[in-house]
């Protein structure tokens, strides 16, 4: 097997559109409920190398591309900082395109983005704390429900590029409302604030379904609501949208560990006047339904992937490529939504592991141009919706948190506040 | 414990309410800390700074190693090479400087960079013995200088009012044309009145546009929409 890999092709974006203070990354993490010991941490790290391969990589250049570069020895396990999701820099990204972290309870995966999406990250994630947990009570976790066997050789499919398999033959356009964005004060120092605000699932699961949607949409709509209250209207005919990421792994069928998600974007004009929470959770739903599906999903697939696969495209110096990157991502990246919010949804855990787990997390890093972001992950009973921000003021993390309590929703936060 | 304000109750680890700071206390109430989220202490990550620093350095001192020998070979001193030498180095402040640090301020590097040229200007001056320098070279460069910095400066700490900002600056770039001509007008024995008014008056016209921009909100949102970035 060759020791490097092509990125996949959502991934051809992440690394061309890198800043100097700015790295698409995201965090997964599971918190024990007894303190993790970094020592066996180390030796699970160490023991899932081989089974693997696509996450344990670096970063670097090729004349016309980017590719990972395999590594011959796991990244050192590290202790949390007082944020999550420190920048990732090119140097570090050369070593290493993985950080496994550990503070107190909780085991800490931090990815690029190029390596894969949050399902796939997800997968590694408890496979890790399965091999840990392994290691630290002698039990044996079945490889079921999102963990793998740490022994098996990685089957291809885990590592194909799926787009460029499920690519439709006619490319959907871009072409789409720009979106209105949150101000705010940047902190200097990079400084990353967290939310996290913990609901009971159940109760969200009705609250929604009263509302005649699914908890994404809900929470897109309730989103919906604050940024059109926080937002300083109007900004030309710019609309408050949501960005959704979709795993298209339910979409279209597959079973990659590498990235196999897009994005989706719905919203409102602002300039048409007021949405009631009902208004905007009926139009979320309606634009979820008619954009997720896999006719128009294998569409969007080929748009990103047609490009790609043009031989004069493919022949152009990589810094040339890295520019027309950047001007594409310009245009129809960041412009056309106003936060993300990525659910992975409900998540369990073999039974023999759920009884050491407290709580899953799931992280999305702020993007370049947009301050806030909001992902959500339910797991035993508790949706934990994490709240980033790289901004100083909680505005919009307390106007959408208190709609939810105002909706009758018992949210307990925690945060990494500096006192 | 809730927080009285935002309804939220508070996990374990939290000494107040992350969303509006309340601290967290009930008299009847004991509460025993519980471990924060995240470690509290904070290091800032050190900036990511650009390789190119270093290449352009290297190019730099390429050049002024070359223009030195070449000069010394031909003309047995440092004649023309001088000036090659003050233009360098004027370029490498201009350029290069910036990228050596972490978050350099624009307008402090504006302000580093017309003195750089000041200085280039005078070694000139001295060096051909023009005599230009205290009329025309100075007053310009400080003028300029002091414009340009200026308006960054309001740019980067003023984030309201753009169309007036802009207007602003229109019309005062358009009037010192005046005192670019005075100058001149002084160094050189020319006229008064001959082109400035031109300047001014367009850049005065387009200058009170913005203004207007900035007053007529639909106007104002109309330029918006079509020309955000």
């Amino acid at each position: 097997m060759a020791d490097w890999m092509r990125l996949d092709n959502a991934a051809l974006i992440f690394p061309a559109v890198r800043r100097r203070d700015w790295t698409n990354a995201f965090r997964v993490s599971a918190t024990l409920k007894e303190p993790v010991e970094p020592e066996l941490l180390q030796q699970a790290v160490d023991a899932l190398l081989p089974r693997f391969p696509s996450m344990y990589v670096s970063l670097h250049r090729g004349l016309f591309w980017y590719y990972l570069q395999k590594l011959k020895r796991a990244p050192r396990v590290r202790q949390d900082g007082a944020c999550p999701l420190i920048h990732m820099t090119g140097k570090e990204l050369r070593e290493c395109c993985l950080r496994v972290l550990y503070y107190e309870n909780r085991i800490a995966v931090e990815c690029f983005h190029a390596l894969t999406d949050g399902s796939g990250g997800m997968v590694f994630l408890k496979t890790l704390t399965a091999q840990y947990l392994s290691l630290r009570h002698g039990i044996s976790i079945p490889a079921v429900e999102g963990v793998l066997d740490p022994l098996e050789t990685p089957h291809p499919a885990e590592l194909e590029d799926s787009f460029t398999r499920t690519a439709g033959q006619v490319p959907l356009s871009r072409k789409e409302e720009n979106s209105l964005h949150l101000g705010g004060r940047r902190e200097e120092d990079g400084f990353l604030h967290l939310t996290i605000a913990s609901v009971p699932e159940a109760r969200l699961l009705e609250l929604a379904h009263e509302y005649g949607c699914t908890v994404t949409a809900f929470l897109c709509a309730v989103m919906l609501q604050s940024i059109l209250k926080l937002a300083r209207l109007p900004q030309g005919g710019r609309w408050a949208k949501v960005t959704v990421p979709v795993n298209l792994r339910k979409v279209l069928g597959g079973e990659t560990l590498r990235n196999f998600a897009l994005t989706v974007n719905v919203g409102v004009d602002p300039r048409l006047g007021s949405y009631t929470l009902r208004e905007l959770t009926r139009a979320v739903q309606s634009q979820l339904e008619t954009q997720v599906t896999a006719q128009q999903m294998a569409a969007r697939v080929a748009a990103n992937v047609q490009p790609s696969q043009n031989f004069l495209i493919k022949i152009l110096p990589l810094p040339i490529k890295n520019f027309a990157l950047r001007m594409v991502y310009r245009r129809v990246g960041e412009c056309k939504g106003s936060i993300n919010v990525s659910n992975l949804g409900k998540t369990k855990l073999p039974g023999e592991m759920a009884a050491y787990v407290r709580f899953l997390d799931f992280t999305i890093g702020p993007q370049a141009t947009y301050a806030n972001n909001c992902s959500v992950v339910s797991y035993g009973g508790v949706t934990r919706i994490n709240l980033i921000r790289s901004t100083v003021e909680p505005r919009l993390e307390r106007d959408f948190l208190t709609r939810l309590v105002e909706l009758g929703l018992e949210v307990t936060v925690d945060s990494n506040e500096r006192s | 414990m809730y927080c009285m304000n935002c309804g939220v109750k508070l996990g374990q680890g939290e000494e107040k309410c992350p969303l509006c700071g309340l601290r967290a206390y009930h008299p009847d109430l004991k509460r025993t800390p519980g471990t924060p989220l995240y470690p509290r202490e904070w290091h800032a990550p050190e900036a990511e700074r650009s390789g190119w620093r270093y290449l352009l350095t290297v190019f730099f001192l390429v050049a002024v190693g070359a223009c030195l020998v070449v000069d010394i070979l031909l003309s047995g001193g440092i004649s023309w090479s001088g000036f090659a030498l003050a233009g360098l180095l004027t370029g490498y402040v201009l350029l290069v400087l910036p990228l050596w640090f972490a978050r350099p301020n624009a307008v402090v590097f504006l302000a580093i960079d017309f003195t750089a040229l000041g200085l280039m200007l005078l070694y000139i001056n001295l060096k051909v013995q023009g005599g230009w320098f205290l009329s025309l070279a100075f007053p310009v460069t400080a003028l300029y200088g002091v414009l340009i910095t200026g308006f960054a400066a309001i740019v980067k700490y003023i984030r309201r009012g753009r169309f007036f900002q802009l207007g602003g600056g229109c019309v005062v770039f358009g009037c010192s044309a005046m005192l670019l001509e005075l100058f001149i007008s002084i160094t050189f024995g020319t006229r008064m009145f001959t082109w400035s008014l031109y300047p001014v008056a367009i850049l005065s016209t387009i200058g009170l546009f913005w203004i207007l921009a900035g007053i007529i909100r639909p106007l104002g949102n109309a330029i918006r929409k079509k020309t955000f970035l």
